[in-house]
């Protein structure tokens, strides 16, 4: 069994520093990464995993409570991903887990509900991840039917249908989004990861942020607690996509824009690709009728196939 | 050493458009109002009497900041450059001289300064530096920084207290305001607010700040004694993107400018309540009231202009044309 370990450690407690809401806690958040070499996409998670808990540690020290982030990967062999698991549980009390690759989500999701820890999916698109209603898995990765319902959307608005002879794209995040402070994620990302920041990247960057701050609001790191703040159809969070993101109860998937890339030499605007955001909140928060309107909107990219999980309707 | 010569290159390009008729030694209260252009890097000053423009003044970088000195011979702008996460050439804090009409003192506040605040006393000035997720404290006298302070991710919106014991510094990502105390110059307390803070204000009296929440679409009113959150208004049905805040001289009405909403929501400072909403041009960022009360200003980003407010009718009376993007909006104290 070979076990690779990276340890990011809040050292910013202040014994001066007064915090008002949470309590002192502890997250210990554990990264199950492949034992091959890493795919592209996976790198880019990776930073961004590696991002977001540098962040989360300075936030958490703020309040006097810690983010700490390990690294582990299995021995290649079929259940290396499990046993990465069961080291990060044992031997560094993870309460909350990440699988990098996507062929280790099912796996580590399992353990992870198995163990009642948190389980927060990056890579996984398909809709098996969805439909396995796993109470502790909650899924940052958009799903297939949210990038397909995407890109339906864009091209019953008289665009072309996004595809590769279309030269364009459906993407969770893309490098060039400047507003609502993705130019500063953006430029923070380049700056500690020296590549640009794609979708796999935000993915990883958001989970970290989601669970830290969930853990820092709820005050306390005990799963059941974050699930609860999770859950609460009050919560909501910033990534700086422009709008609140929040999980939808039904199956756990993160509601949230999409993006169509548009490639600079298929642009209008030559140098750099057009970047539009699917749906248009900002029209639909301008003439909705009320405050679920862009809720609402965000929830039509999962139309014709989400899962009602058993624990929704209770 | 880069920094002094593209600063000596700043200054006397600034000087060569000095020949423009100066504005006036000191500023009246409330008779000038200075207005930071992001797009065009200019900053325009406006006779808030006529309403016409005073002046426009190019400056060398991206201007966002921008705040009258409490004695009013001069305005403070924070500016920015394109370097990332390096106190690149152009990141300063910059005085413009009004009786000269140009940039008279270059203050290095670190990294990206985006907001800042002078203290009561004309002593110092705290700035948020965004991209170092720090806010720096900078001796006027001897264009220093005397401390850098650890605060949340992305730090932004930035507020003295009226006695100038306290500085409250919000930030973005980490949604967080912190506290830094002005006589020891340290972070003394820090706390979670609504989704993605950008701007706080104080009230008069200094027991109240209020702090807005873009993605959250909200207005949080913190207890400054305790430093807890006493409550969170909804503004614009949580969709309005709040930016800019602003309490009126009397303490009893707070004015939030809502960028997405393009309006301005009046909250009853006494009930937490809102109370009305005054429709202004698009992407309203900027806020400032004049010091009698009388009149509301906002710089409207996207319509090049600045709305003026009548506040006893809550109506735009008047606009003004801007350069290119207005940002943020000062009104002489």
């Amino acid at each position: 069994m070979r076990f690779i370990i990276g340890l990011s450690l809040a050292s910013l407690l202040a014994a001066d520093v007064w915090a008002q809401t949470p309590a002192v806690t502890i997250l210990r958040i554990g990264i199950v990464t492949p034992v091959s070499a890493l795919t592209d996409a996976q790198r880019s998670t990776l930073e961004g995993i590696r991002l977001g808990a540098t962040e989360a540690a300075q936030t958490a020290g703020l309040f006097g409570a810690h983010v700490e982030k390990f690294e582990a990967s299995g021995d290649g062999a079929h259940r290396g991903a499990v046993r990465a698991a069961q080291f990060l549980s044992s031997a560094r009390k993870v309460q909350v887990l990440i699988a990098v690759a996507p062929g280790d989500v099912d796996r580590v999701a399992r353990f992870a509900e198995d163990h009642h820890l948190i389980f927060l999916d990056v890579a996984a698109r398909d809709m098996g991840a969805r439909n396995a209603c796993r109470r502790h898995s909650f899924h940052i990765e958009a799903s297939e039917l949210m990038y397909s319902n995407a890109a339906r959307q864009f091209a019953a608005n008289g665009n072309a249908h996004p595809n590769a002879r279309a030269k364009s794209s459906v993407a969770l995040w893309d490098s060039h989004l400047e507003r609502f402070g993705a130019s500063q994620l953006n430029d923070r990302y380049a700056a500690a990861a020296k590549r640009a920041m794609d979708g796999p990247a935000w993915a990883g960057w958001a989970a970290i942020k989601i669970v830290s701050e969930a853990a820092l609001r709820a005050g306390s790191a005990d799963p059941t607690r974050i699930i609860a703040y999770l859950e609460a159809p009050t919560t909501q969070f910033d990534g700086h996509k422009g709008w609140p993101l929040s999980f939808r109860l039904a199956d756990h998937q993160l509601r949230q824009p999409l993006y169509i890339v548009v490639p600079a030499s298929a642009a209008s605007a030559a140098g750099s690709p057009r970047v539009i955001d699917v749906p248009d909140l900002r029209s639909v928060s301008t003439n909705g009728p009320d405050d679920r309107s862009t809720v609402n909107a965000l929830d039509r990219l999962s139309a014709g196939g989400t899962v009602r999980c058993a624990w929704s309707s209770r | 050493m880069r920094t002094n010569a593209v600063w000596s290159i700043a200054i006397a390009g600034a000087c060569a458009v000095a020949g423009l008729t100066p504005v006036r030694a000191r500023a009246q209260a409330g008779s000038l109002l200075a207005v930071s252009n992001e797009g065009s890097h200019t900053i325009t000053l406006i006779d808030a009497r006529t309403l016409k423009v005073a002046r426009t003044i190019p400056v060398p970088q991206r201007p966002r900041g921008i705040e009258f000195a409490p004695d009013g011979k001069s305005v403070f702008v924070a500016l920015s450059d394109t370097m990332k996460h390096v106190h690149g050439s152009g990141d300063a804090i910059v005085s413009i001289d009004l009786a000269r009409g140009r940039i008279a003192s270059v203050f290095p506040a670190g990294t990206d300064p985006e907001r800042f605040v002078i203290t009561p006393d004309g002593k110092r000035l705290y700035a948020a530096n965004e991209d170092g997720s720090w806010a720096s404290a900078t001796d006027i006298a001897t264009r220093k920084v005397i401390a850098t302070l650890v605060v949340g991710i992305e730090p932004e919106g930035v507020a003295v207290s009226p006695d100038g014991r306290w500085v409250y510094v919000t930030a973005e990502t980490s949604n967080s305001v912190s506290v830094i105390d002005t006589k020891a110059n340290k972070v003394v307390a820090n706390f979670l607010v609504d989704v993605r803070p950008r701007s706080v204000a104080f009230s008069p009296d200094g027991r109240r700040a209020y702090v807005t929440a873009e993605i959250g679409g909200t207005l949080t009113v913190i207890d400054t004694k305790s430093r807890s959150v006493l409550t969170t208004i909804p503004l614009e049905r949580r969709q309005g993107k709040p930016v800019g805040v602003a309490v009126s001289p009397d303490g009893k009405w707070v004015y939030v400018a809502n960028g997405n909403a393009n309006a301005v929501s009046i909250v009853d400072a006494a009930k937490n309540a809102v109370v009305g909403r005054i429709p202004v041009g698009r992407r309203p960022w900027g806020i400032a009231i004049s010091p009698d009360g009388r009149t509301l200003y906002t710089a409207d980003g996207l319509s090049n202009q600045v709305s003026v407010i009548d506040v006893a009718t809550r109506r735009v009376k008047a606009t003004v044309k801007t350069d290119k993007q207005p940002w943020g909006v000062a009104v002489s104290p």
